[in-house]
């Protein structure tokens, strides 16, 4: 038998990829949605050097990305309960606290954690447009919103794809800490078996054969988005 | 001919670099005008500061008949400008992300609303035109030099300016490349559109150009047929510098 139950393995991977796999992947994607977003905006209000937001904008960056995830996860999970029911006092609102339920609260973490690093990606990104493709765009006729839409942010996304891809996997592993707040996703599901049956070793195991999987396939994918976003930079036809 | 572009009191700085002086300049309608000058002279600026690509710092323009106060453009004044004109770089400056046809069809769809449609019959009719149309479906980086520059001044012609302003279109290019860019340029100079050129090239200044504006340090210093500016100038500065073309060109 050796020192690893196998048939349990293989059982453990199964019942940790029912009970977890689809949180973890809510988690990912909607982080990653909204991260973009907040990215690119913030991206924009640097670059564009918008009066009171710029500042803002940095002591947001400053902020998540001089602090560790797991530390932003705990002040957020116990400081958005606190400011909700001061709220609730003060103005008499009637807004329980435990009826929101704690994805709610990583997905607005994971958000601004990995906004502030994907703003950087993005402004990066924008920022090694040649000069020469904006102002080509101009003397067409092209107003400056066309030109970022049209010119600028097709080139820029191409130019960010192989970071974003880093940070998405960096994203997917990074969830496994939303367990903390009580999030039932992979590791939680793993740390559930395991105490359950006594079998710590081969249900984290098994979770990071899940993990590894999951990663190595989105990174496959991003490998070949970026091949096909970057079709136009082959010599050949 | 009526006047269409009319500089008064050009100015512009780049930091503590006075770059143009106070340039007073005019084109008119259908005009061939070739713009030359060492480098450093003003050229491209001038050109630059026309569809306010450079903000200049004073100087008033009539522009087909809007005045512009140079130094403080509304957005219907670039509208007005950048709509009726177009440019061709020195570094072509095609849209990398674009095939060839789309670098065509962008400006006719995003501006000009055509229809799609309409939009790639124009653009290969003007690809035909530079000798483009067999490789319409091919990115910028798998095109030469030349072939590129042919490509953005299909892009600038289907837009059917006024005036296309042509930044020292073949400066960037192999010897080689430069005639096929030049003869393309010659051809839509004999259609009617009006050119305001920098370049170095003095053949293609002395067969197309109906008048050559020589600059040096910020001003115009010389302005006449051309003929007259290239053979028989009046100012020290041209003489040095047609001098110089010759001298390179026979050593």
């Amino acid at each position: 038998m050796g020192i690893l139950h196998w048939d349990f393995m293989f059982k453990a991977i199964l019942i940790i990829l029912k009970d977890g796999f689809a949180n973890t992947i809510k988690l990912t994607l909607v982080t990653f949605v909204f991260a973009s977003l907040i990215g690119l905006i913030v991206a924009l209000i640097k670059i564009e050097k918008v009066p009171v937001l710029s500042p803002l904008s940095h002591l947001y960056t400053s902020f998540f990305k001089g602090t560790p995830l797991m530390v932003q996860i705990l002040v957020f999970y116990y400081g958005i309960p606190l400011v909700l029911n001061t709220f609730n006092d003060r103005y008499g609102w009637n807004m329980n606290v435990n009826d929101i339920p704690a994805i709610i609260f990583m997905y607005i973490v994971f958000s601004l954690c990995y906004g502030a690093y994907i703003s950087e990606v993005m402004r990066a990104a924008i920022l090694s447009v040649d000069k020469g493709q904006s102002e080509a765009g101009y003397t067409i006729g092209m107003s400056k919103f066309t030109t970022f839409r049209r010119i600028i942010f097709p080139q820029a996304l191409s130019n960010a794809l192989p970071n974003l891809g880093n940070y998405f996997v960096d994203l997917v592993k990074g969830t496994s800490l939303a367990f903390t707040a009580t999030v039932l996703e992979i590791l939680a599901a793993a740390k559930i078996l395991g105490g359950r049956e006594y079998k710590y070793f081969e249900s984290y195991l098994a979770a990071a054969i899940i993990y590894w999987v999951i990663c190595t396939l989105f990174q496959l994918l991003f490998n070949k988005v970026e091949k096909i976003s970057r079709r136009h930079e082959r010599s050949e036809n | 001919m009526r006047k269409y572009v009319e500089l008064y009191g050009l100015k512009k700085s780049f930091k503590d670099l006075e770059v143009l002086k106070g340039v007073d300049f005019q084109v008119r309608k259908g005009e061939k005008v070739v713009i030359m000058g060492s480098s450093g002279s003003g050229k491209s600026t001038l050109l630059r500061c026309i569809n306010h690509l450079e903000h200049a710092d004073d100087g008033i323009m009539n522009y087909n008949d809007r005045i512009i106060k140079l130094s403080r453009w509304t957005k219907e004044d670039v509208k007005h400008v950048r709509s009726s004109s177009a440019m061709v770089f020195q570094g072509y400056n095609l849209f990398k992300h674009m095939n060839v046809l789309q670098n065509v069809t962008e400006g006719l769809v995003q501006c000009k609303k055509h229809t799609k449609a309409e939009a790639i019959e124009i653009a290969e009719n003007y690809l035909e035109k530079v000798g483009m149309k067999d490789r319409i479906k091919q990115y910028p980086s798998s095109l030469s030099g030349g072939q590129q520059q042919r490509v953005a001044i299909a892009r600038a012609m289907a837009l059917n300016p006024d005036i296309i302003l042509f930044d020292e279109p073949t400066s960037a290019l192999d010897p080689e490349m430069v005639n096929e860019v030049l003869s393309v340029m010659e051809q839509i100079a004999s259609e009617g559109v009006t050119m305001l050129v920098v370049t170095h090239e003095v053949g293609f200044a002395k067969n197309i150009a109906d008048r050559i504006v020589f600059m040096d340090n910020g001003v115009v210093c010389e302005d006449g047929k051309p003929k007259d500016v290239l053979y028989n100038p009046h100012n020290i500065r041209t003489c040095k510098f047609l001098n110089l073309i010759e001298n390179r060109k026979t050593s």
